[in-house]
């Protein structure tokens, strides 16, 4: 019985080609939106989870800027005093501090430019956290022998395929005009923005910039078995006394995750709420629809009725057929937002940014409940009109012309 | 007969004398004939009513198939009161072919919906095979049009978006029951329709569409079948086909034929013509083919 009023009502809907298309566009057009942010958001997400595993569990990390909005920190340029931050080497449960900075500058090999983020840091320190907190290993050749050589390590990607030839531990590259000797690269941490580095010592990186006695941020190490949140309090108090940066945060990882985790929360709750206006004006373009093909079907309502139909029998075929555009809309926003995501991730990924859209990562179960949203939907802004039809007497709906 | 009272409550008039044959109020006549048979004392509204009774008085003993009593319909037209029906008084005998005449604007059509329950009555009865249908729900209402009626009407009224065999499929689906396939086939190559079955409506001429609305009508295999103009729409030789299945129903399947018609032709061949005048039955019988 249902089937066969499911093929009466698909017959119908085809019957009406156009208008039937273009209210199901209106349903397409929210779903499809809300999908590819959806699809995107997860993947953003999983790239910056990704970076963030990259600060072992024993790291905490200083930088100038509130906690809840880290950029204006970072952009703003401010710089803490080294000797500030490596007296906090005084406090209990710190292993030792590293301070670091970071900076694009301009690249050259054998004649060709390119501009490439510089990471500086104390080599010796530095290359023993990478290794042992952060899992950053040595691919080939080896770290500088001291801070006043010059001596360079390319991340994974700058040495493969930034430049149209691979360069070797052994090359030379110049970085702002200074000479610099490729000692050693690094394995492949699997993020763009990661791999596409160069490192240096933090004396050569101030020769470079010209900047003498500031530290953009620091990476502090814990001895084992400290205690995180202590050691975070008193690193905050202690740095709380210094007047160079007003506004400054300590990081933890677990804290970091969870500051992503708000932001992109509070992207998804805007999302939701342009999905749910989407929907509703979806909605009222299926009602309206619905309105007109009651009123230009009321004929054949008539002869229905007059042929045996009930009033449940009306009914159902008009919710069946309001359910159904809203079903369509929503299969089809969920293919083209679907298939939109995954171009875009594809033409993200040229520009170098791999990773931001995948199958894997697509919440099935998600667009599970967006079909079965965009159906309930579609039910819902046909039972007025329906009910119109159902309540059609007869000879009243055959009169109409 | 006279003391078959519904819903007639206005005070101090006098008892109905109902015709026993057409159901007319024959206090409303000018002329009637009396007639006592057994007995007993019968008013009839003309000689033709009293030459039927004669022929077969157990018949009209019995209780007609449908009864119209004082039926009245009252449109509200952009706020304006029209009386398309004013009080009519009806019998249907079960297995006859009745035709209803008169003007356009008579209401002949709303007493046909009447009958066919497709409209309900301002006030008034209306009695099918025995029940009351102002005590029917809605859905009693659709399961009685289903199955006990079947509709033809002057536009066709196919469904557009449905092939000839699903605009036939449809009222065996509307009364729940399983579609017979190989009986609707069977009846598309009676009427020899069988290679235009699947197609659309508007693919097919006026009289195809109008014999499948007729096999359409058929469908629940109902007892009675109730066209508004069939020929109406159709050429003359095309119209005649279809007057001719309707009326070959009538008279080898025993189905009651009730139509609605200009057409005097058709009258000629009725068991009882109805005329309807300004909302009123002002004849029962085959003698005033003046008033069509």
């Amino acid at each position: 019985m249902f089937k066969k009023f499911l093929i009466l009502t698909f017959k119908g809907i085809r019957y009406r080609t156009l208008r039937s298309w273009l209210t199901i566009l209106g349903i397409v057009i929210g779903i499809m939106l809300v999908v590819i942010i959806f699809a995107l958001s997860g993947g953003i997400q999983k790239a910056v989870r990704d970076t963030l595993q990259m600060f072992g569990s024993d790291l905490v990390v200083i930088f100038p800027g509130k906690e809840t909005n880290p950029l204006v920190g970072f952009l703003g340029g401010q710089k803490f005093r080294e000797k500030d931050l490596m007296a906090l080497e005084n406090i209990e449960g710190i292993d030792f501090v590293i301070p670091m900075d970071v900076a694009m500058m301009n690249v050259e090999f054998k004649g060709e430019k390119k501009s490439v983020m510089i990471h500086a840091a104390p080599w010796k320190r530095y290359s023993e956290v990478l290794e042992s907190s952060q899992g950053v290993n040595l691919a080939q050749g080896r770290w500088p022998l001291s801070d006043q050589v010059n001596e360079t390590v390319l991340g994974y990607l700058t040495a493969k395929s930034l430049f149209k030839k691979n360069v070797w531990p052994g090359d030379e590259i110049i970085i702002k005009s200074k000479r610099m000797k490729v000692v050693g690269t690094i394995t492949e941490i699997g993020s763009q923005m990661d791999d596409n580095v160069i490192f240096v010592s933090l004396e050569i990186f101030r020769n470079l910039t010209g900047n003498r006695g500031g530290t953009g941020t620091a990476l502090v190490k814990l001895k084992s078995g400290a205690d995180i949140n202590l050691v975070t309090r008193q690193i905050k108090f202690q740095l709380g006394k210094q007047e160079v940066v007003r506004d400054f945060s300590v990081l933890t990882p677990e804290k970091a995750d969870k500051l992503v985790g708000n932001v992109l929360s509070i992207v998804e709750l805007v999302l939701i709420i342009i999905a749910f206006i989407s929907l509703i004006v979806g909605a009222v373009g299926i009602m309206n629809t619905m309105y007109t093909s009651v009123l230009e079907r009321t004929r054949q309502i008539g002869v229905m009725k007059a042929i045996g139909a009930t009033y449940d029998n009306i009914l159902s075929l008009f919710l069946i057929e309001s359910g159904m555009i809203g079903l369509f809309g929503g299969l089809l926003g969920i293919l083209l937002g679907l298939l939109s995501a995954y171009g875009i991730g594809a033409v993200v990924a040229r520009m170098g940014i791999r990773g931001i859209f995948s199958w894997s990562a697509v919440d099935y179960y998600g667009l599970f409940a967006v079909l079965l949203i965009t159906f309930i939907t579609g039910v819902i802004a046909g039972i007025l009109p329906a009910r119109q039809a159902a309540k059609m007497e007869p000879a009243q709906a055959l009169r109409y012309e | 007969m006279s003391s078959q009272k519904i819903s007639d409550h206005r005070p101090k008039e006098p008892e109905k004398v109902i015709d026993p044959v057409c159901g007319m109020d024959t206090g409303k006549l000018e002329k009637t004939i009396h007639y006592v048979w057994k007995g007993q004392r019968f008013s009839f509204c003309g000689p033709e009513c009293r030459e039927r009774f004669e022929k077969n008085p157990g018949r009209f003993k019995k209780e007609p198939l449908i009864i119209l009593r004082d039926v009245r319909k009252i449109f509200q037209l952009s706020g304006v009161e029209t009386q398309a029906l004013r009080g009519v008084d009806l019998h249907i005998w079960e297995g006859d072919f009745v035709v209803i005449i008169g003007a356009s604007g008579s209401g002949k059509s709303t007493t046909l919906n009447m009958m066919g329950l497709l409209d309900l009555p301002s006030s008034g009865a209306i009695q099918i095979k025995g029940r009351d249908t102002s005590t029917l729900s809605e859905a009693e209402l659709a399961a009685m049009r289903s199955r006990a009626f079947g509709f033809v009407f002057q536009q066709f009224n196919l469904i557009p978006w449905l092939t000839a065999f699903e605009n036939v499929a449809l009222p065996p689906l509307f009364a729940r029951q399983e579609v017979n396939e190989k009986k609707l086939i069977s009846l598309f190559k009676d009427i020899g329709l069988e290679e235009r079955m699947a197609h659309r409506p508007k693919e097919l001429s006026g009289g195809e569409q109008q014999r499948v609305a007729l096999l359409r009508a058929l469908a629940n295999n109902p007892d009675i079948i109730i066209a508004d103009e069939p020929t109406g729409n159709l050429d003359s030789e095309t119209g005649e086909k279809i007057l001719k299945m309707l009326i070959d129903l009538n008279q080898q399947q025993k189905k009651t034929l009730i139509i609605v018609t200009h057409d005097a032709s058709i009258a000629k061949r009725a068991d009882q013509i109805i005329t309807l005048k300004d909302g009123i039955v002002v004849a029962n019988h085959r003698a005033h083919m003046a008033y069509i």
